[in-house]
């Protein structure tokens, strides 16, 4: 049986995107934990961009997948990203609210644009 | 009793063996005498030419010696006158004339002797006195001869051609004439011809001979010549063979061109014997010898050709009734005659041969009546067990639920009378219903013996076994066991719940099912297979769950479809059956003879190669099922194919992605929670349709827990340390419409209803 689950990363320290495509259930989130785990414990790693165009069903298994790698990035001040969710996960993603609003982008670039301009915004000082 | 093939003919005279002896012995004997002929022949030839060139030169000796003292005589006789008459002289002639009396007396065969005496004047014209003295009986008379007799023969003395002699009695003779001392006086003594010939009158008797005499260049005398008293008429060949013996070597006979050898004999004077010898005449004897020899040997070649054929029918006559018996062998009657088998030569020893071969002929077709007699009853046997085989297989059935009802059917076609393929198929008092398709290596009857033994063993643990791979596993020892022949049967076994159609099956190296959808897509069921039946008693496959939802069917087979060949030996092969396969709205039973038909059709005109099996089970939901619960359990394929099986399920009945995805959302919260946590190894899903809402009752076996009394969570999306417990519960909350709990004995019931389609 073909597994149900792919990832795939793309991008470099300190700036990594991932796809995951599939199901992410309570089957295939010790799957899912295990690939992102190299990447989570890189503390080169800043920025990661959940890309789940391919994602077609997520259970609260799921969910906590995404729970522990944004708290694994915001715990030395990274930030993690989901970009292009479909509407079914959006909502999931909306009934147990599980990242903000604002972390939310439709798209890739979308997400990529926010990051470059909150970059600026931490050279150009204009820290509050 | 089988026509025989016609006796074969007997042999034509030109080809029998009669004819060709008696013709080989014919042939032998001619060349035989033949060869023999031609050799005595030439000896005799040899021989008889010897004998008469013998004889030849015997009679040539004494004809001359004969002659030679004949005329010796004469001439002595005309030679002692002369002198006398010489001694005599005086006018007076009377003792002249006594002794011309004396000389014609002393030669007894002589004639007569003419006496002339000169005169003294030889110018007197008176004829000088002659006299001749002639025989008259015993003594002489002399007489006066005529002046003509008494003429001066100019001639010297010798011999004179013969001549007609009035003198000595109108004769012919041979005169010798001697001239007397006196002046004109002579004397001639006349020989007879006849007293010549007399010589050569021995010739005549023998015709090989013929003797000639000469004198001077006159033939005197001819042994072939008819008057001995008068010369042979003057031929001019014997003249020129004169010549051509002169020149001759003297003693040997010298042959000549006309076919005779010659010898000739001068006798003193100008006289000269030739005799000639006849070679054809010589060889005439032989000759009609040889006729007569060649007339015989034909007769005894002909009587020796007879004898042979009648000897050659005393060996063919015996071998064309031999010939004749020969071709009634075996047959009812048959009987050689006594007296042939009891020679004691070489047709004895053929007939005795006949007899045994006729007592084996019996043997052998008394055996093959006894073969076919048993290979008859083994057909029936084998029909009889063909019969039973089948008897064994069940009828199609159907198994009505208030669900809907499952349809089995199936069918199994052997190769051989009685072959290895099974199939097998009964509802359980639990109300599953149990199904096995198997294939038993090799075919024939130790294939159909083992396949019996196969579903016994396989029906007896199914009845008290619940889960397809368990029932293999305990088959598996079981058939294992004495099994010396080594046999052993791929097995597919299933069990299949008519009201869900969820089914579980268990396959020990068969061929995948398929599983045909109600929209005519076809799925190959793939699954994990155990070792076949038989070979390794711990060799069994793990069990693999399906669903099968109303208007699917699952198709069994075994290789004999998919392994079938046309008469170019092309194989049926897995794209053809699904292809059959591939079409939507078909019953079991349409589906079970759709597929053999096709078989029949592609392999038309080819032997059948192995036992050809299919069982379809289909599940046909019944009109009005939307309004009832379809029931699920967990048990025993666990939670990944349930959700797999309800969400074909959800499919069919037209439910969208979105509710679908809640509806498997829902479950996996509540049944993970219910497995992970709360203990739970029994859960039971039930799901109904309503027209806007989907019902789903979940039960499990776990401790209790309400999960609706549960608090409501705080979500703050803004903080990334917030704890990830009951977010589950959280969404099945929030997503159902409605939702009860109840705890009945030791078992959780919740009720949920969400939407059909969903906001």
């Amino acid at each position: 049986m073909t597994e149900p689950l792919e990832i795939r990363f793309e991008g470099s320290a300190p700036k990594f995107t991932c796809r995951i495509a599939g199901q992410l259930d309570t089957h295939t989130y010790q799957h899912a934990d295990a690939a992102l785990e190299p990447l989570l414990a890189d503390p080169a790693v800043q920025l990661l961009v959940l890309d789940l165009e391919g994602l077609e069903y997520i259970s609260s298994a799921g969910l906590r997948t995404v729970f522990k790698a944004r708290k694994a990035l915001s715990a030395r001040g990274g930030k993690l990203l989901v970009a292009n969710l479909q509407p079914q996960i959006r909502k999931v993603f909306d009934l147990v609210k599980a990242v903000p609003f604002s972390e939310i982008f439709r798209s890739t670039e979308e997400a990529d644009a926010y990051l470059d301009a909150m970059q600026k915004r931490v050279l150009s000082g204009d820290e509050e | 009793m089988a026509d025989r093939p016609p006796a074969p003919a007997r042999p034509g005279w030109r080809h029998s063996l009669k004819t060709r002896l008696a013709l080989w012995i014919g042939a032998g004997a001619a060349l035989v005498a033949g060869l023999a002929g031609i050799g005595l022949h030439q000896v005799a030839e040899r021989r008889a030419l010897a004998a008469g060139e013998a004889a030849l030169q015997r009679e040539l000796r004494r004809a001359g010696a004969e002659l030679r003292a004949l005329l010796g005589g004469v001439e002595v006789a005309a030679r002692t006158l002369a002198h006398a008459q010489a001694g005599i002289g005086g006018d007076d002639p009377a003792p002249a004339r006594a002794l011309l009396d004396a000389a014609v007396h002393s030669e007894p065969l002589l004639a007569g002797g003419l006496l002339v005496l000169g005169q003294p004047g030889a110018m007197s014209v008176e004829a000088p006195p002659a006299y001749y003295a002639k025989r008259h009986g015993e003594g002489l008379r002399q007489v006066r001869a005529t002046d003509a007799a008494a003429a001066a023969d100019p001639r010297p003395t010798g011999w004179q051609a013969p001549s007609f002699n009035p003198l000595a009695g109108n004769r012919w003779t041979v005169g010798h004439h001697r001239v007397l001392d006196a002046p004109g006086g002579r004397v001639r003594l006349d020989l007879p011809l006849d007293a010549l010939n007399r010589s050569l009158m021995p010739f005549r008797d023998d015709p090989r001979l013929h003797a000639l005499l000469f004198k001077e260049g006159t033939l005197v005398g001819d042994s072939r010549w008819r008057s001995i008293g008068t010369p042979p008429p003057a031929d001019p060949r014997s003249i020129a063979l004169l010549a051509l013996l002169a020149e001759g070597p003297e003693g040997r006979p010298q042959p000549l061109a006309d076919g005779r050898r010659g010898l000739a004999e001068a006798l003193g004077g100008d006289w000269r014997l030739v005799v000639l010898l006849d070679e054809a005449a010589t060889l005439a004897p032989l000759q009609a010898l040889t006729w007569r020899f060649v007339g015989g040997t034909a007769v005894a070649i002909l009587l020796l050709g007879l004898l042979g054929n009648a000897l050659a029918r005393r060996i063919t006559q015996p071998l064309v009734r031999l010939g004749q018996s020969a071709g009634e062998l075996a047959q009812d009657g048959f009987a050689l005659p006594t007296d042939l088998l009891l020679r004691k030569d070489e047709i004895g020893q053929l007939a005795r041969a006949l007899d045994a071969a006729d007592t084996a002929l019996r043997q052998q077709l008394a055996r093959s009546q006894r073969l076919a007699q048993e290979q008859q009853k083994l057909d029936s046997e084998l029909r009889l067990a063909h019969d039973l085989q089948q008897s064994m297989l069940p009828a199609s059935r159907t198994v009505e639920v208030a669900e809907g009802r499952l349809e089995l059917h199936a069918q199994l076609r052997p190769a051989k009378s009685v072959g290895g393929d099974f199939y097998a198929f009964h509802p359980r008092e639990d109300g599953m219903v149990w199904f096995a398709v198997g294939d038993v290596s090799d075919k024939g009857v130790p294939a159909a013996l083992f396949m019996a033994r196969t579903v016994a063993v396989l029906e007896a643990t199914a009845r008290n076994t619940d889960s397809p791979a368990l029932m293999l596993a305990r088959a598996a020892p079981r058939l294992a066991e004495g099994n010396e022949g080594c046999m052993f049967a791929t097995t597919l076994c299933g069990l299949v719940d008519p009201h869900t159609g969820l089914f579980e099956l268990a396959s020990s190296a068969h061929e995948l099912p398929r599983i045909v959808r109600a929209d005519g897509r076809v799925e190959v069921f793939a699954m994990e297979t155990g070792a076949p039946l038989g070979i390794d008693p711990e060799a069994y496959g793990e069990g693999q769950a399906g669903m099968l939802a109303p208007g699917d069917c699952l198709f069994c087979f075994s290789d004999g479809v998919t392994d079938a060949r046309d008469r170019h030996g092309r194989l049926f092969g897995e794209e053809r059956l699904h292809a059959v396969l591939a079409q939507p709205g078909r019953s079991a039973a349409e589906r079970v003879a759709g597929v053999l038909a096709a078989v029949d059709a592609f392999t038309e005109g080819a032997e059948p190669a192995d036992d050809i099996t299919v069982l379809a089970v289909g599940l046909v939901a019944p009109a009005q099922a939307a309004g009832n619960a379809l029931r699920f359990e967990l048990w025993p394929a666990g939670l990944r194919a349930m959700e797999r099986t309800i969400e074909d399920c959800l499919v069919r009945h037209g439910v969208d992605k979105a509710a679908r995805g809640e509806v498997r959302l829902v479950l996996e919260e509540l049944l993970a929670n219910a497995l992970d946590h709360g203990g739970a190894s029994d859960c039971v899903v039930e799901l109904a349709f309503e027209d806007a809402a989907i019902r789903l009752r979940i039960e499990d076996d776990g401790h209790a827990f309400d999960p609706l009394a549960t608090p409501t969570l705080e979500l703050d999306a803004d903080d990334p340390d917030r704890p990830v417990g009951g977010l589950g519960i959280h969404l099945v909350k929030t997503l159902a419409l409605d939702a009860g709990y109840v705890r009945e004995g030791d078992r959780n019931r919740l009720t949920l209803v969400l939407p059909r389609n969903p906001p």
